[in-house]
């Protein structure tokens, strides 16, 4: 039951966040919004940064946790 | 003599270490009321304005002991917003010892803010450490234990190095005075080194993540308030526009955002973002401009508030399921709503979301970075990480998530009070700027409601958002199980005791067979001294010498006996 609730509001909140993505993509060419270094300036370049970074990090936690990640207990042995 | 003892109340945070010697003695409800009393008395010595308030003279040199000025202000204020936030929080929790360290440290850290030259630093600075030890004893487990030691081992040698630094300087220029440094010499390099320990640099910052998930919940509150902003100020104060601080500076702001998502135990996830956010602060010191100063005081303003209602919300899941442990948590949401709507104020600062406070403080340091092109991405990278580990994961991982069946109330009320406060200032922040900015030490200002800035924050943050949903619909995002990931702290854990312990264990062995030679010589000297007193070699010829030949063989004898024996 709550299962299914938490699977639900998932699926809410995540068309509730491409509306605003729709809504933030639509103002980017009605403000002509600049940025505060030139790569800043090329169309929806935060919003692809966001994007694209937000793997980039997750990958490279990938790559933290295979070296650096160790059992729960480690320091008690 | 009475009015120089009375005159030492004009020191900000004086009232507190000083109340904090009554608390464990005052009943509950009346001793919370005290604190808050203590804390108000103390932030009124704020009031006297700029200017030397206090000093003393020593050796020839001035001990100053309330020195205020434009960059002091922000930072006494904020701290003692700061204590008495955490003092409504930890009503609840009846805890006599967090209660007085946690009082004595903020006003160590009040007192270290207004120190004027580098002797009376180094005295706040130690007090500091070891006022806040107490915050993780008061755990009691031996758990806690064993990091409260590593932590003080750490925080003392800060302080050390600090006192040795102010002692090369005092030597060099005839000066104590704690003013603006450049990196030339011994001593400026040892303060430094002292303060980046603190600040929690790349390779130092081991004891941030080590002790503070380890203290009481209250503690941690406290804890991630006081010292790392205590170590910005006087970074700020000491080393603004050093170069080498944008690079140090840039590897905060990033890698620790990394080893966050990693991170399973929520308020360790919290000590590494607020390692991430330090970054910002340091990056801002190294470029040294009015403007970027003005951004990295905003950023520890505002990230006090944040980073403490981030550890009071943690803190009021850890008082009411029993754990922090993301792997151990999910579907919260119903029976925390509270807490979860708190908690997403504080995750929508730290994400400097339009009309939150975090905005404010990044609409300066952006600002300031956007000379250079490099550091500017790098600042992005770590907010999208910010947004990830802390906006995101931890909410995520706390309130939805999987439903584990967990049962539990909302926060106690005071919890409640404390969160709540904390969120209304970050919100208050953001709307209104004028709070903070006019407290901020320049003149210079960044504009903050500028269509610009803010779609593209505002597109950064939903995109980020929505990679990150996507990462859990496609099973890409990392999943939270038991680990330990290493941090620096392994430096002086696990390779220290390698490399050292063969060494002690090698020396243990060599004394202890030296022991047992030495003992053997003794045994074999006890012998030969029986057989020389029963069959002496002098005969009844020549007592005199004889008997002093025999004197002095006894004595050294038993000169080695003893030694062997003892």
């Amino acid at each position: 039951m709550t299962e299914a609730n938490l699977k639900r509001l998932g699926q809410r909140v995540f068309q509730m966040l491409i509306a605003l993505a729709v809504i933030v993509v639509v103002l980017e060419f009605i403000l002509h919004r600049h940025g505060k270094i030139s790569l800043e300036d090329l169309p929806l370049f935060p919003a692809l940064f966001g994007l694209v970074m937000a793997f980039v990090v997750v990958g490279a936690g990938y790559a933290l946790k295979a070296l650096l990640s160790r059992g729960e207990d480690y320091y008690d042995e | 003599m009475m009015s120089d003892v009375m005159s030492l109340l004009m020191i900000p945070g004086m009232v507190m270490m000083l109340g904090a010697i009554a608390v464990p003695y005052i009943p509950h409800h009346a001793r919370q009321v005290f604190m808050l009393g203590a804390i108000a008395a103390s932030g009124y010595m704020l009031s006297l304005g700029a200017g030397v308030h206090l000093s003393f003279e020593l050796f020839g040199q001035s001990l100053i002991l309330h020195r205020a000025d434009h960059l002091t202000l922000p930072f006494g204020v904020i701290f003692h917003i700061a204590a008495a936030i955490t003092v409504i929080y930890g009503w609840y929790e009846r805890s006599a010892m967090t209660s007085s360290s946690g009082l004595a440290y903020g006003g160590a850290a009040i007192a270290a803010v207004h120190a004027g030259d580098l002797i009376s630093l180094f005295f706040w600075w130690e007090l500091t450490a070891v006022t806040s030890v107490f915050l993780i004893f008061a755990q009691g487990t031996t758990r806690a234990n064993q990091a409260a030691v590593r932590y003080l081992l750490v925080q003392v040698a800060s302080g050390v190095l600090l006192l040795s630094g102010a002692a090369f300087i005092w030597h060099e220029s005839g000066s104590w005075a704690f003013e603006a440094m450049t990196l030339e010499g011994m001593g400026p390099w040892l303060v430094f080194l002292a303060f980046g320990i603190k600040a929690a640099f790349p390779l130092l910052n081991g004891w941030l993540q080590d002790a503070y998930p380890e203290a009481t919940i209250t503690g941690s509150v406290i804890l991630s308030a006081f010292t790392t902003k205590m170590a910005i100020y006087a970074l700020a104060r000491g080393f603004a526009g050093v170069e080498l601080l944008i690079y140090i500076g840039v590897v905060m702001a990033t890698l620790p955002a990394i080893f966050a998502l990693v991170e399973n135990d929520l308020r360790r996830v919290l000590a590494y973002s607020l390692n991430n956010q330090l970054g910002f602060m340091i990056v801002a010191i190294g470029i040294g401009t009015e403007l970027a100063l003005n951004g990295a005081v905003a950023h520890a303003f505002v990230s006090v508030l944040y980073k403490a209602l981030l550890f009071m919300a943690v803190g009021a899941v850890l008082i009411r399921v029993g754990t922090a442990k993301a792997s151990a948590l999910g579907g919260l949401y119903k029976a925390m709503p509270l807490t979860l709507i708190f908690m997403m104020i504080g995750g929508a600062s730290i994400s400097a979301m339009p009309l939150m406070s975090g905005f404010v403080a990044k609409s300066y340091i952006m600002k300031a970075a956007s000379g250079q092109d490099w550091v500017y991405l790098a600042l992005m990278a770590g907010s999208v990480g910010a947004i990830l580990h802390t906006a995101v994961k931890i909410p995520y991982f706390t309130f939805f998530s999987e439903d584990r069946g967990l049962e539990a109330d909302e926060a106690p009320l005071p919890m409640v009070i404390g969160m709540g406060l904390a969120a209304l200032g970050c919100v208050a922040i953001g709307v209104y700027p004028a709070l903070l900015v006019d407290l901020l030490p320049f003149d210079v200002k960044a504009k903050i409601f500028a269509s610009s800035p803010m779609l593209g924050q505002m597109q950064m943050i939903i995109f980020t958002l929505i990679g990150f949903g996507v990462m859990v619909k496609t099973g890409f995002m990392l999943k939270d199980r038991p680990s330990t990931v290493l941090n620096s702290d392994w430096i002086y854990r696990k390779f220290a005791p390698i490399i050292f312990a063969p060494i002690f264990k090698a020396g243990f062995a060599l004394s202890d067979a030296g022991f047992a030679l030495l003992k053997k010589v003794g045994k074999m000297m006890a012998h030969l001294t029986t057989s020389l007193s029963e069959h002496p070699y002098s005969g009844p010829v020549i007592p005199g010498p004889a008997a002093l030949v025999q004197v002095t063989l006894l004595a050294m004898i038993l000169g080695v006996v003893y030694a062997a024996l003892a």
